[in-house]
Protein backbone atom coordinates (compact mmCIF):
# COMPACT_ATOMS: atom_id res chain seq x y z
CA UNK A 1 0.00 0.00 0.00
CA UNK A 2 1.09 3.81 -1.01
CA UNK A 3 2.31 5.91 2.23
CA UNK A 4 0.09 8.62 2.65
CA UNK A 5 1.76 11.51 4.64
CA UNK A 6 -0.33 14.44 5.44
CA UNK A 7 -0.33 17.91 5.41
CA UNK A 8 0.31 20.34 8.42
CA UNK A 9 -3.40 20.96 8.68
CA UNK A 10 -4.94 17.39 7.86
CA UNK A 11 -1.75 16.26 10.64
CA UNK A 12 -3.77 18.47 12.94
CA UNK A 13 -7.37 17.70 12.02
CA UNK A 14 -6.72 14.19 12.71
CA UNK A 15 -4.94 14.79 16.07
CA UNK A 16 -7.44 16.97 17.33
CA UNK A 17 -10.21 14.68 16.16
CA UNK A 18 -8.64 12.06 17.96
CA UNK A 19 -8.28 14.01 21.14
CA UNK A 20 -12.16 15.15 20.77
CA UNK A 21 -13.19 11.79 21.09
CA UNK A 22 -16.66 10.47 20.62
CA UNK A 23 -18.60 13.90 20.28
CA UNK A 24 -15.62 15.21 17.25
CA UNK A 25 -17.33 17.41 15.11
CA UNK A 26 -17.00 21.09 13.99
CA UNK A 27 -16.73 23.13 16.49
CA UNK A 28 -14.97 21.01 18.94
CA UNK A 29 -12.82 20.06 16.27
CA UNK A 30 -11.81 23.63 15.03
CA UNK A 31 -11.89 24.83 18.77
CA UNK A 32 -9.11 22.00 19.62
CA UNK A 33 -6.92 22.94 17.02
CA UNK A 34 -7.53 26.88 17.60
CA UNK A 35 -6.41 26.04 21.31
CA UNK A 36 -3.27 23.88 21.33
CA UNK A 37 -2.12 25.08 17.72
CA UNK A 38 -2.25 28.97 17.96
CA UNK A 39 -4.00 29.27 14.96
CA UNK A 40 -7.50 31.05 13.23
CA UNK A 41 -9.29 28.69 11.96
CA UNK A 42 -11.93 28.76 9.02
CA UNK A 43 -14.63 26.15 9.75
CA UNK A 44 -15.19 25.67 6.16
CA UNK A 45 -11.60 24.55 5.52
CA UNK A 46 -12.22 22.12 8.35
CA UNK A 47 -14.72 20.06 6.42
CA UNK A 48 -13.09 20.89 3.36
CA UNK A 49 -10.36 19.03 4.48
CA UNK A 50 -11.85 16.51 6.67
CA UNK A 51 -14.12 15.55 3.58
CA UNK A 52 -10.61 15.22 1.67
CA UNK A 53 -9.99 12.94 4.57
CA UNK A 54 -13.04 11.02 4.52
CA UNK A 55 -12.51 10.38 0.39
CA UNK A 56 -9.06 8.94 0.76
CA UNK A 57 -10.48 6.43 4.00
CA UNK A 58 -8.40 7.98 6.78
CA UNK A 59 -12.15 9.20 8.93
CA UNK A 60 -15.67 8.11 8.48
CA UNK A 61 -18.60 10.21 9.36
CA UNK A 62 -22.20 9.88 10.64
CA UNK A 63 -24.89 12.31 10.75
CA UNK A 64 -26.50 12.88 14.04
CA UNK A 65 -29.72 14.41 15.68
CA UNK A 66 -30.97 17.63 15.27
CA UNK A 67 -30.51 19.89 18.00
CA UNK A 68 -32.15 23.21 18.40
CA UNK A 69 -29.18 25.59 19.42
CA UNK A 70 -27.82 24.95 15.46
CA UNK A 71 -31.30 25.70 14.57
CA UNK A 72 -32.48 22.03 13.87
CA UNK A 73 -29.63 21.42 11.91
CA UNK A 74 -27.76 17.57 12.66
CA UNK A 75 -24.27 17.64 13.44
CA UNK A 76 -21.90 15.27 11.57
CA UNK A 77 -19.74 13.24 13.97
CA UNK A 78 -16.39 12.34 12.68
CA UNK A 79 -14.18 9.08 13.81
CA UNK A 80 -10.50 8.25 12.67
CA UNK A 81 -9.91 4.93 10.46
CA UNK A 82 -6.97 2.65 11.04
CA UNK A 83 -5.81 4.23 7.79
CA UNK A 84 -5.65 7.64 9.17
CA UNK A 85 -3.76 5.98 12.17
CA UNK A 86 -1.14 4.89 9.91
CA UNK A 87 -1.24 8.03 8.04
CA UNK A 88 -0.76 9.78 11.55
CA UNK A 89 2.11 7.64 12.53
CA UNK A 90 3.56 7.31 8.79
CA UNK A 91 3.83 11.23 9.22
CA UNK A 92 5.44 11.35 12.11
CA UNK A 93 7.96 9.10 11.54
CA UNK A 94 8.93 11.35 8.06
CA UNK A 95 9.15 14.16 10.36
CA UNK A 96 10.97 12.65 13.51
CA UNK A 97 13.57 11.17 10.57
CA UNK A 98 13.59 14.81 9.45
CA UNK A 99 13.84 16.01 12.43
CA UNK A 100 17.06 14.23 13.45
CA UNK A 101 20.54 15.85 12.80
CA UNK A 102 19.70 19.48 11.87
CA UNK A 103 22.03 20.89 14.65
CA UNK A 104 19.99 24.01 14.98
CA UNK A 105 16.97 22.05 16.53
CA UNK A 106 19.21 20.92 19.27
CA UNK A 107 18.37 21.51 22.90
CA UNK A 108 14.45 21.94 22.77
CA UNK A 109 12.09 24.46 21.92
CA UNK A 110 13.58 27.87 21.62
CA UNK B 1 -26.52 48.33 12.36
CA UNK B 2 -25.20 45.79 13.94
CA UNK B 3 -28.29 44.25 14.37
CA UNK B 4 -29.09 44.33 10.65
CA UNK B 5 -25.67 43.03 9.58
CA UNK B 6 -25.82 40.10 11.68
CA UNK B 7 -30.03 39.76 10.28
CA UNK B 8 -28.48 39.37 6.88
CA UNK B 9 -25.83 37.08 7.40
CA UNK B 10 -28.45 34.70 9.22
CA UNK B 11 -30.87 35.09 6.61
CA UNK B 12 -27.71 34.31 4.21
CA UNK B 13 -27.14 31.27 5.65
CA UNK B 14 -30.55 29.72 6.43
CA UNK B 15 -31.24 30.20 2.78
CA UNK B 16 -27.58 28.34 2.20
CA UNK B 17 -27.65 25.93 5.20
CA UNK B 18 -29.71 22.84 3.00
CA UNK B 19 -26.74 22.57 0.99
CA UNK B 20 -24.42 21.54 3.62
CA UNK B 21 -26.26 21.31 7.25
CA UNK B 22 -23.64 20.45 9.53
CA UNK B 23 -21.55 23.31 8.17
CA UNK B 24 -24.37 25.89 8.67
CA UNK B 25 -25.26 24.36 12.19
CA UNK B 26 -21.95 24.62 13.20
CA UNK B 27 -21.91 28.52 12.38
CA UNK B 28 -24.81 29.44 13.82
CA UNK B 29 -23.86 26.94 16.68
CA UNK B 30 -20.63 28.94 17.71
CA UNK B 31 -22.18 32.68 16.91
CA UNK B 32 -24.80 32.26 19.05
CA UNK B 33 -22.50 30.89 21.85
CA UNK B 34 -19.36 33.17 21.80
CA UNK B 35 -18.58 34.36 18.29
CA UNK B 36 -19.18 37.92 16.45
CA UNK B 37 -20.75 39.22 13.44
CA UNK B 38 -17.35 39.92 11.70
CA UNK B 39 -16.83 36.42 12.49
CA UNK B 40 -19.47 34.99 10.94
CA UNK B 41 -19.49 37.12 7.82
CA UNK B 42 -15.75 36.54 7.12
CA UNK B 43 -16.21 32.20 7.76
CA UNK B 44 -19.53 32.70 6.04
CA UNK B 45 -17.62 34.47 3.12
CA UNK B 46 -14.89 32.07 3.23
CA UNK B 47 -17.03 28.86 3.15
CA UNK B 48 -18.77 30.14 0.21
CA UNK B 49 -15.59 31.24 -1.83
CA UNK B 50 -14.39 27.36 -0.85
CA UNK B 51 -17.73 26.15 -2.16
CA UNK B 52 -18.91 24.51 1.12
CA UNK B 53 -22.18 25.78 -0.12
CA UNK B 54 -22.37 24.29 -3.83
CA UNK B 55 -24.89 21.76 -4.59
CA UNK B 56 -23.32 19.69 -6.09
CA UNK B 57 -19.37 18.92 -7.42
CA UNK B 58 -20.43 18.80 -10.99
CA UNK B 59 -22.49 21.11 -12.98
CA UNK B 60 -26.09 20.40 -13.25
CA UNK B 61 -26.26 20.42 -17.41
CA UNK B 62 -23.08 17.76 -17.29
CA UNK B 63 -24.50 15.53 -14.64
CA UNK B 64 -25.21 12.76 -17.01
CA UNK B 65 -26.13 10.50 -14.06
CA UNK B 66 -29.04 12.34 -13.06
CA UNK B 67 -30.53 12.34 -16.50
CA UNK B 68 -33.89 10.26 -16.56
CA UNK B 69 -32.33 6.98 -17.95
CA UNK B 70 -34.64 6.42 -21.36
CA UNK B 71 -33.03 10.19 -22.30
CA UNK B 72 -29.62 9.11 -21.69
CA UNK B 73 -30.05 6.08 -23.98
CA UNK B 74 -31.27 8.25 -26.64
CA UNK B 75 -28.54 10.18 -26.37
CA UNK B 76 -26.19 7.57 -26.48
CA UNK B 77 -28.07 5.75 -29.79
CA UNK B 78 -27.75 9.40 -31.16
CA UNK B 79 -23.87 9.70 -30.26
CA UNK B 80 -24.62 13.15 -28.64
CA UNK B 81 -22.91 12.07 -25.70
CA UNK B 82 -19.70 13.61 -24.73
CA UNK B 83 -16.73 12.81 -25.82
CA UNK B 84 -13.20 13.30 -24.08
CA UNK B 85 -11.49 15.15 -26.71
CA UNK B 86 -8.01 16.02 -25.74
CA UNK B 87 -6.36 18.91 -27.83
CA UNK B 88 -3.92 20.12 -25.90
CA UNK B 89 -5.41 22.19 -23.25
CA UNK B 90 -3.67 23.67 -20.73
CA UNK B 91 -5.30 22.56 -17.63
CA UNK B 92 -8.21 19.60 -17.24
CA UNK B 93 -11.22 21.39 -17.02
CA UNK B 94 -10.29 24.22 -18.97
CA UNK B 95 -12.84 24.25 -21.68
CA UNK B 96 -13.83 26.58 -23.89
CA UNK B 97 -16.03 29.49 -21.82
CA UNK B 98 -12.65 28.82 -19.90
CA UNK B 99 -10.24 29.74 -22.86
CA UNK B 100 -12.17 32.61 -23.65
CA UNK B 101 -11.77 33.90 -20.05
CA UNK B 102 -8.11 33.54 -19.84
CA UNK B 103 -8.24 35.68 -23.30
CA UNK B 104 -10.58 38.48 -21.95
CA UNK B 105 -7.78 38.18 -18.58
CA UNK B 106 -4.88 37.71 -21.11
CA UNK B 107 -6.06 41.07 -22.79
CA UNK B 108 -6.60 43.37 -20.18
CA UNK B 109 -3.22 42.70 -18.76
CA UNK B 110 -1.24 42.64 -22.10
CA UNK B 111 -3.99 44.70 -24.69
CA UNK B 112 -1.32 43.58 -27.77
CA UNK B 113 -2.13 40.19 -26.68
CA UNK B 114 -5.22 40.11 -28.55
CA UNK B 115 -4.42 39.96 -31.99
CA UNK B 116 -3.37 36.42 -30.65
CA UNK B 117 -5.89 35.72 -28.71
CA UNK B 118 -8.45 36.35 -31.56
CA UNK B 119 -6.59 34.23 -34.26
CA UNK B 120 -6.37 31.41 -31.80
CA UNK B 121 -10.30 31.30 -31.53
CA UNK B 122 -10.90 31.73 -35.25
CA UNK B 123 -8.25 28.68 -35.74
CA UNK B 124 -9.86 26.88 -33.11
CA UNK B 125 -13.30 27.15 -34.27
CA UNK B 126 -12.47 26.45 -37.83
CA UNK B 127 -10.44 23.21 -37.03
CA UNK B 128 -13.37 22.21 -34.80
CA UNK B 129 -15.93 22.75 -37.98
CA UNK B 130 -13.28 21.25 -40.64
CA UNK B 131 -12.84 18.22 -38.26
CA UNK B 132 -16.59 17.85 -37.38
CA UNK B 133 -17.29 17.78 -40.96
CA UNK B 134 -14.40 14.77 -41.38
CA UNK B 135 -15.82 13.08 -38.77
CA UNK B 136 -19.25 12.53 -40.83
CA UNK B 137 -16.94 11.49 -43.42
CA UNK B 138 -14.91 8.94 -41.52
CA UNK B 139 -15.45 7.96 -38.17
CA UNK B 140 -13.15 9.50 -34.95
CA UNK B 141 -10.41 6.69 -33.42
CA UNK B 142 -12.38 5.18 -30.66
CA UNK B 143 -10.49 7.05 -27.71
CA UNK B 144 -11.51 9.91 -28.48
CA UNK B 145 -8.08 11.66 -29.19
CA UNK B 146 -7.00 13.14 -32.85
CA UNK B 147 -4.91 11.35 -34.77
CA UNK B 148 -1.82 13.06 -37.18
CA UNK B 149 -3.43 10.59 -39.64
CA UNK B 150 -6.81 12.87 -39.78
CA UNK B 151 -4.79 16.10 -39.60
CA UNK B 152 -2.93 14.29 -42.71
CA UNK B 153 -6.21 14.02 -44.09
CA UNK B 154 -7.41 17.11 -43.55
CA UNK B 155 -4.55 18.94 -44.98
CA UNK B 156 -4.35 16.32 -47.87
Amino acid sequence: MARHLLTDFELMILLATLRVGDAAYGVPIAAEIERTGGRRVVVAAVYTALDRLERNGLVTSAVGEPTPERGGRAKRFFQVTPQGLRAIKETQRALMALWKGVPQLKGGPV
Amino acid sequence: MRRGMSALALWLLTHLAHRNEPLAGDLLEQFRVSRSVLWLWSQLLLAIALGSFRQSRTPAALNLSQLDPVVLEWLVDRKLAPRQVSMGSPGQGVGGLGMMLIGFLLSSVVPDVWYFVMGGIVGGVGLGVTLAYLRRLKPMATDGQIHTGQLKDLFA
